[in-house]
């Protein structure tokens, strides 16, 4: 009986202690590579390559717009805030910028440190992708600086524990001079173009590009124009046939050859990454969320190359006369009567063909696009997305040539140096495509017009919703048109006046939508860097006076 | 002749040989019921000679039957002379008439019959001896209670009752009967005129011998030194409650239950055990029969007994996964040698919302929009020709008037349970099988959310080869949850969808097609043809230990458990069109293409222990003590697949799918523990108690430098009523013990992080993340997203604990109450870094929290004859306070970890009042605050706006200088009391819980108008401020801005509550009517939860769920009517 028990008891304690192994409580990771194993050969470079391409802003560039004078979403938001002077260092878009721009930055640093230990014959693809992943961290100081101004400048791959989560922050300038020699050193490594199934990578013309708008904003107009002057003489380069067509996915550079205009952009791709901007343009049953500014309308020339206020051809006796005898980009920008549209009911009881636009709807009877100022978008609007959520596969440029020959301009004109020749080979080239009076420096002088402000002029109703009038206000220091009130139409165009007999207007009748906005000169040309910020790091200094 | 032998043995050997024979006569009676009361009555002798002496008479009955006398040197039976009856008689009868004409006294244990003399011999005594008798009953089941002792006080004379629970004794009026039984509290009757006694026993109040599962063991609960708490089935009983967590709540001290939801299937609440001790996992650890398991989906009525190991003493044994306690479950068993016994327990029932908030109807909606406007100086939405065409309902399509929270929610939903059970047992054999189906219904319309579970368990315990114990216990649960596809949270899904979308919208065009909100779904659309969300689990459980004594002290113990779950998650969305009710145009549709994605988790639990138990006792030395070896490792894998485009949305299969775009993902983790447990109990003579535990932790989660932690403790009790000194205070206090404890407990659980990044945290990985498609081709990149914590260890909780337990009134009346202060340091937590880092900071051991607490429960059992009533009262008070951050800056949200104040505070401005025009000036002609506001606000500010205090005095609100915390969402002053009176058949208990003081906080469309679109007037927003309205609860309407619902303590609300949390009437048949059905129970009862709360909370939502934007699936009353039967 006794050997039995001794039987069993060994036993029980053999089954136990079988499973006893010394590498029992080492548990590798099942779902992913541990960085130690990483970073040997071309492939893995190119998987953590392509993870920095995540931090280029897609939607994001036109949403920024908000933030300009060009247009207003109905409703409060972040964006709205900022271009009304009302907001404080609170505001969550704030602590989202900063903090998205420094994740995109760890991982370019990350990347940077460790693609030399990997095993690679091509030397010159190892290049390649350093500067790829270069331009990226570039890329996102520049809207670090903008912004905010000074701000650490990270260009180690950071851990828990590294003294440098605490620093302070960095000279706005010396990061900028950073900024501007990386673009130059990097362009040496990127090709000027890639193959089909590399569309959508850095090339060199993004790199001189990119730094010319950077030193643009800067005030290096010899760099501004230098690197611009580069992009123009590679060759590669050319203005797309259509401005309108431009922005709808069927002349995306990544699927049409044709688009050779298009320098930068954050590719979407039917089913795999997809937004939302055409259904916000003209979304059918509520209020469009972007939504055209008078100030934008007013500033469109006549056809004849002069200003509405001065010229003959401008003719506001309706709605509809608005559009006619403008720049030509007006009617492809704003949405003019008569034009196909997806806002479904439009303001006018008597039109029954839905797909066609005649008159700005007011009543939220969600039936059709409403618009707080009487205006509708019609750029950056692909019809096709606009009735679902989230469909639109068109690609957001980020850049693109026509900006270039506008920076080249600009350079030029603050350096004193613009002639007629330089607007004939940029703004005019713009005009030319689209069939608009040339800029003619000696008939603006006769019609009294400024020629700053025509090129400022020229920027902005060719940029408009590529995200770059609130930079454009900031470096000309012209906050003032911020603090301005939002308009729209004329009431008295309105077809249904019962809808819109509370809304208020100014002394000759134009909707007033916002009222009461504010730009402190003080500080307003800097965000204030986000108080969870300096809640967590207190070496962050504050902007002036905020 | 062996008795003629024993009566020359040494009566101290007489006396010790009766004990130890009496107790295993009990034992033998407890196990196999088996009574030999009958067989004296039954027992016939034949005697010759009507005179004998009394030795004759023995030797006659010795030869004739299996009984042996026995009796002491004093009884000289020869000398006895006594008169018989001759002829056939009734042994009984015959012991009867000696006894009656002698000083002689007889009592039978089993087979040997005892003579005694008697202590009054006196001869009229002896004639007013009468016989008695009686019936002996469970007080609470009403069953006989066969081999219940019934002893004459003060006298040897006694006997046992037989099969149907019947005794007969002969006793003089006066004399006081003493009838117990083990397990049940003694009853002492004192006899009088009546002859016929029925005695029914109440269960052992003292609960002196009760014993309580403790980690790795049992123990006897006189001997417990730590803080356990304890809860029997009983407790449990048919309650309409799906799952454990929330059967607990109010059932032990110290342990809060925060439920807020009923969503089917999905409704268990959140268990803290003495507080929040760790910011990452709090979570208690689950043990079900030695294996971690999951107790919300273990069938309640399966439960036996639930041990709640509060303290780090009892905690200790389970080490690193021991520091927010322990929860110990054990599952009923069969039991050997007993006859197969039938359980049906049955019930039916329907739940409805506790409350629900209440929409302002299309009118006055409009209005109060048009309001907001104008208050923001903007135009109004809607004309009033807009509001005629809603109060005439001409435009049944466009301006109905829809009350979208009535629409998406029924009326009631029925919930029905049945559970089986067949148990017994053999010789070596004891065997329990039951089976529990649950179906719960939602409470949404369209089928949308619904929930079963079918639970099987068997269990099986045998000897093999005399020596080796096995037991088997294999669960298998079955497992089926329906959501809409529009995932509930308390951000999103079809009740947040209700709640989102204006009145004016109509749940169907007049065509009968579905309406459409226009930047809001239709929630009913989508609860009814939307698709849905289907979690299917299949879970097997089997636990195999055998158990070996080696030597009557020292046995050897090997277990070998793992638990298998399968699951699948298939998510169908569907495509609802939305076509304008005229033109037949589709207006629009929730998606471009119907999808599916499913989903498939496989996940399997080992554990192996080895376990050596040792006790022994020298002189009034007790000891006992184990040690064991522990292994534990889990490994889980998912693979999910989507493809989108199903022609038809009948057969949900992926194969059906035709979009040539298909994905497909799948990710895992595992982690390992290995472990040796040891504990030493020594206690002298029951009185002085000493307990020593020790874990020695490995885990796979740390890195190899910081991976083994040893984790020890100890106790002390003092049982001072069994003290000389205390002998004359035994009156008053029954039983009392001082206990104290101290020990460590250690935490591995680390935040949550991308992937599963918390179970390697130590090594920096790279993951696969998403980026922009390259070439319009879908891209994939890999990068770091979490930061390594290579230095990380484990975190400690040490905690001291005081304890007093009280017994009064012969332990009717039982008193606990601790005391605790609970430290944890080295806490592992993600301190917020500034962002610069660029990635997910992993955590680090940084900080410590402290919670400090008392608890106290009161509990009076008692039972008059047939009336049996008891009250339990329990009440615990956990104060959090975060004592250090590790030196860094706190992150500040709407909660916040600050030093000095409870962990998760809400964190905001003080405001506590709306500005009125007195707090303007008039300043060319615009009104100007004339106190302090937002500077970004200063134009937008006006009468009827929230004030916020300026806390810092500069002039100015800021978010910098002017939040403070203003409260703790975590309950304080937790109670319950509890009261159950039966008489007869009738049986009534209800139980009341609380809270004595939390904090909520409701925020977006829960409590809030206009901030948004999508953010619709409740009945509370007709009182805003308005100029003919100043002194309104609610700021005035203002669209589209968000500075008056800033987390403040305007919003803030008074959580606490008091609730009657069930409350259940019984009847039980009487067993004689039932009998010849072979039915040996028969209860019917009607029983409900929720059925009565009182709170100042905000009336639309439920006190317990307290951080809310009012997308939660809502609280359930339940009512319901069951029948508990059992059959032999």
């Amino acid at each position: 009986m006794k050997n039995i028990k001794i039987i069993i008891a060994f036993l029980l304690v053999t089954v136990v202690f079988q499973s006893c192994n010394d590498d029992f409580l080492d548990r590798k990771p099942l779902d992913a590579i541990s960085d130690v194993n990483f970073w040997q050969n071309e492939e893995q470079l190119l998987l953590a390559v392509n993870a920095t391409y995540a931090h280029l802003k897609g939607k994001n560039t036109v949403d920024m717009e908000n933030m300009g004078d060009n247009t207003v979403w109905p409703t409060q938001t972040a964006y709205r805030q900022i271009s009304s002077g009302h907001y404080n260092n609170d505001l969550g878009t704030l602590n989202t910028e900063w903090t998205e721009a420094y994740a995109g930055i760890r991982r370019c640093n990350h990347f940077l440190e460790n693609y030399e230990k990997a095993d690679m014959v091509n030397e010159e693809l190892k290049n390649r992708y350093a500067a790829e992943v270069r331009f990226i961290r570039a890329y996102l100081y520049s809207y670090l600086t903008f912004l905010f101004g000074d701000v650490p400048h990270i260009t180690t791959a950071l851990n828990v524990g590294d003294e440098e989560i605490y620093g302070p922050r960095d000279s706005r300038e010396e990061i900028a001079n950073w900024i501007l020699e990386e673009l130059t050193q990097i362009s040496e490594d990127l090709p000027e173009s890639y193959s089909a199934s590399d569309y959508g990578r850095i090339t060199k013309g993004a790199a001189l590009g990119w730094k010319s708008r950077v030193a643009l904003f800067y005030g290096k107009y010899d760099i501004a124009e230098a690197a611009a002057k580069e992009v123009m003489d590679m060759g590669v380069y050319e203005l797309y046939s259509d401005y309108y067509e431009l922005f709808v996915s069927e002349s995306d550079a990544s699927q049409n050859a044709a688009n050779k205009e298009t320098m930068l952009s954050r590719v979407f791709t039917t089913d795999i990454s997809m937004h939302n901007l055409s259904r916000e343009i003209q979304v059918p049953d509520q209020s469009a969320r972007w939504n055209p500014t008078k100030s934008l309308v007013d500033s469109y020339l006549c056809i004849d190359g002069k200003t509405i206020d001065d010229s003959p051809l401008y003719n506001e006796s309706s709605y509809d006369s608005l559009f006619e005898h403008r720049d030509p980009r007006m009617k492809m920008t704003i949405l003019s009567p008569g034009s196909k549209w997806g806002g479904r009911e439009d303001g006018n009881p008597e039109n029954t063909d839905k797909t066609i636009f005649t008159a700005p709807k007011f009543n939220q009877n969600r039936q059709g696009s409403v618009t707080p100022t009487g205006y509708y978008f019609s750029k950056y609007c692909d019809l096709d997305a606009v009735p679902t959520y989230n469909r639109d596969e068109n690609d957001i440029i980020i850049m693109r040539f026509a900006e270039i020959l506008l920076n080249y301009a600009e350079a030029k004109l603050e350096q004193g140096t613009l002639t007629q020749a330089d607007l004939d080979l940029t703004i005019n080239k713009l005009r030319e495509r689209v069939g608009m009076h040339p800029m003619v420096i000696s008939e603006l002088a006769t019609w009294g017009m400024d020629l700053r402000e025509e090129v400022r002029r020229e920027r902005r109703v060719e940029l408009v919703l590529e995200g770059q009038r609130y930079y454009d206000i900031l470096r000309w220091k012209r906050g003032d048109l911020l603090a301005r009130d939002v308009k729209g139409i004329k009431k008295e165009f309105i077809i249904r006046q019962d809808d819109v007999k509370s809304i208020p207007t100014d002394e000759d009748g134009y909707i007033i939508f916002l009222t009461g906005n504010t730009f402190d000169e003080s500080k307003h040309y800097l965000w204030p860097i986000p108080l969870a910020q300096r809640d967590l790091n207190p070496n962050l200094t504050q902007n002036p006076n905020w | 002749m062996e008795s003629l032998l024993l009566k020359k043995v040494n009566p101290w050997l007489m006396k010790l040989f009766y004990s130890v024979f009496l107790s295993c006569l009990l034992a033998t009676s407890l196990l196999a019921g088996s009574v030999t009361g009958q067989d004296l009555k039954s027992t016939v002798v034949k005697l010759n000679s009507k005179y004998a002496n009394l030795e004759q008479v023995l030797q006659a009955v010795e030869n004739q039957t299996d009984f042996l006398f026995t009796y002491n040197e004093t009884i000289k039976p020869r000398e006895v002379e006594v008169v018989v009856a001759a002829g056939e008689n009734s042994l009984l009868k015959v012991l009867e008439n000696i006894s009656r004409n002698s000083n002689l006294s007889f009592k039978q244990v089993n087979s040997m019959i005892a003579i005694k003399e008697k202590q009054t011999p006196q001869k009229q005594v002896v004639k007013q001896f009468q016989q008695y008798t009686g019936t002996v009953y469970d007080g609470e089941s009403d069953e006989v209670l066969p081999g219940a002792t019934v002893q004459i006080k003060g006298s040897t004379t006694g006997t046992i009752t037989d099969a149907d629970g019947a005794f007969l004794i002969d006793a003089e009026a006066g004399q006081t009967l003493v009838v117990s039984f083990i397990g049940y509290e003694a009853q002492e009757i004192v006899l009088g005129e009546n002859t016929t006694i029925t005695i029914y026993l109440g269960g052992d109040t003292k609960a002196l011998d009760e014993v309580v599962v403790v980690g790795f063991g049992e123990q006897k609960k006189v001997n417990v030194t730590g803080a356990v708490g304890m809860v029997t089935s009983t407790e449990l009983e048919n309650r309409p409650t799906t799952n454990t967590s929330n059967l607990l709540q109010g059932l032990v001290p110290g342990l809060v239950v925060q439920n807020y939801t009923a969503m089917p299937g999905q409704d268990n609440g959140s268990i803290r055990i003495r507080g929040v001790s760790s910011i990452n996992n709090s979570n208690p650890l689950v043990i079900i029969d030695g294996i971690e398991g999951n107790m919300n989906i273990l069938n309640p009525d399966d439960i036996e007994s639930v041990s709640v190991l509060k303290d780090a003493a009892s905690a200790s044994v389970y080490g690193s996964r021991g520091a927010n306690g322990v929860i110990l479950i054990t599952t009923k068993s069969g039991k050997r040698k007993g006859a197969p016994q039938v359980s049906i327990n049955s019930y039916f029932g329907i739940q409805k919302p506790i409350q629900l908030p209440e929409m302002l109807g299309s009118v006055e909606y409009m209005q109060l929009q048009n309001e907001a406007m104008r208050n923001v100086g903007q135009s109004e939405t809607y004309t009033e020709e807009d509001i005629q065409k809603v109060i005439d309902g001409t435009d049944p399509n466009f301006s109905a008037n829809t009350n979208w929270i009535d629409e998406i929610f029924r009326d009631r939903a029925p919930q029905y349970q049945t559970n089986v059970s067949v148990s017994g047992g053999a010789e070596n054999l004891s065997y329990l099988m039951s089976y529990g189906h649950l179906n719960q219904d939602g409470m949404v319309v369209g089928d949308a959310y619904s929930s079963k579970r079918d639970n099987l368990r068997f269990k099986l315990n045998t000897t093999i080869l005399d020596v080796l114990d096995i037991n088997a216990n294999l669960g298998y649960i079955d497992r089926t949850y329906h959501s809409p596809q529009w995932a509930t949270d308390r951000d999103g899904g079809v009740i947040r969808g209700a709640l989102n979308i204006s009145p004016l919208v109509p749940v169907r065009y007049t065509n009968g097609e579905w309406g459409y909100g226009g930047g809001a779904n239709n929630p009913v659309a989508i609860a009814t043809d939307g698709g849905s969300n289907v979690f299917s689990s299949q879970e097997f459980t089997a636990n195999i230990t055998a158990q070996i004594n080696l030597h009557k002290n020292l046995s050897v113990k090997g277990q070998f458990g793992q638990v298998m779950s399968n699951s699948k998650r298939e998510t169908f969305v569907k495509k609802v069109v939305h076509r304008h009710p005229e033109s037949g145009d589709v207006l629009w549709f929730n998606v471009e293409e119907n999808s599916l994605e499913v989903r498939d988790y496989v996940d399997r639990y080992q554990n192996i222990l080895a376990q050596m138990d040792y006790k022994n006792t020298w002189g009034n030395h007790n000891f006992s003590g184990l040690v064991a070896f522990q292994q534990e490792w889990q490994r889980y894998e998912s693979f999910s697949g989507t493809r989108k485009n199903f022609l038809s949305e009948d057969v949900p299969a992926l194969d059906l799918g035709t979009n040539p775009v298909q994905s497909n993902s799948g990710d895992g983790y595992h982690w390992a523990l290995r472990s040796g447990i040891a504990r030493l109990n020594y206690d002298y003579k029951g009185k002085y108690l000493l307990e020593l535990n020790g874990r020695y932790d490995g885990s796979s989660r740390l890195s190899e430098d910081n991976r083994y932690k040893f984790f020890p403790s100890l106790s002390a009790g003092w049982r001072f009523t069994d003290e000389v000194f205390f002998e004359g205070l035994k009156k008053v206090i029954y039983d009392g013990k001082a206990r104290v404890s101290y020990g460590e407990l250690g935490n591995q659980y680390l935040s949550n992080m991308t992937g599963y990044a918390e179970y390697y945290a130590y090594l920096p990985v790279l993951t696969d993340v998403g980026t922009m498609p390259i070439g319009n081709q879908r891209t994939n990149g890999f990068a770091q997203t979490v930061s390594a914590g290579k230095s990380l260890s484990w975190e400690t909780v040490q905690m001291l604990n005081v304890g007093l337990d009280l017994y009064f009134f012969e332990g009717r009346l039982a008193f606990t109450g601790d005391w605790f202060n609970k430290q944890t340091k080295d806490i592992l937590l993600r301190v917020p870094q500034p962002t610069v880092l660029g990635i997910t900071p992993s955590d680090i051991n940084a900080g410590a929290v402290e919670n400090k607490g008392w608890e106290i429960t009161l509990d009076w059992q008692d039972q008059i004859k047939e009336f049996r009533y008891g009250v339990n009262f329990q009440l615990s008070d956990v104060q959090n306070k975060v004592l250090d951050m590790g030196d860094t800056p706190p992150a500040y949200g709407t909660n916040v970890n600050l030093v000095g104040y409870a962990s998760g505070s809400y964190y905001g401005f003080v405001a506590n009042r709306l500005a009125q025009e007195s707090d303007f000036d008039m300043i060319d002609g615009k009104l100007v605050p004339n106190i302090p506001v937002t500077s970004s606000e200063l134009s937008k500010f006006g009468p009827g706006d929230l004030v916020y205090e300026d806390l810092n005095g500069d002039g100015e609100i800021t978010a910098e200088g002017d939040r403070k915390v203003l409260g703790n969402a975590f309950p304080r002053y937790t109670y319950s009391f509890r009261g159950n009176v039966g008489w007869k058949g009738f049986d009534v208990s209800f139980f009341f819980q609380g809270v004595g003081k939390a904090v909520g906080y409701l925020y977006d469309n829960a409590r809030h108008a206009f901030k948004t679109y999508s953010m619709y007037p409740q009945t509370t927003h007709r009182d805003r401020w308005t100029p003919e309205n100043t002194d309104a609860s609610y700021p005035r309407l203002i669209f589209g801005e968000t500075y008056n619902s800033r987390v403040s303590s305007y919003w803030l609300e008074d959580a606490s509550y008091l609730r009657l949390k069930n409350l259940q009437i019984g009847y039980t048949l009487p067993s004689h009517l039932l009998e010849r059905l072979r039915v040996n129970k028969l209860r019917v009862y009607f029983s409900g939860d929720n059925l009565f709360t009182k709170t100042n909370f905000y009336y639309a939502y439920d006190p317990e769920s307290p951080l809310s934007a009012g997308g939660y699936y809502p609280q359930a009353k339940t009512f319901i009517m069951g029948v508990n039967i059992g059959l032999k």
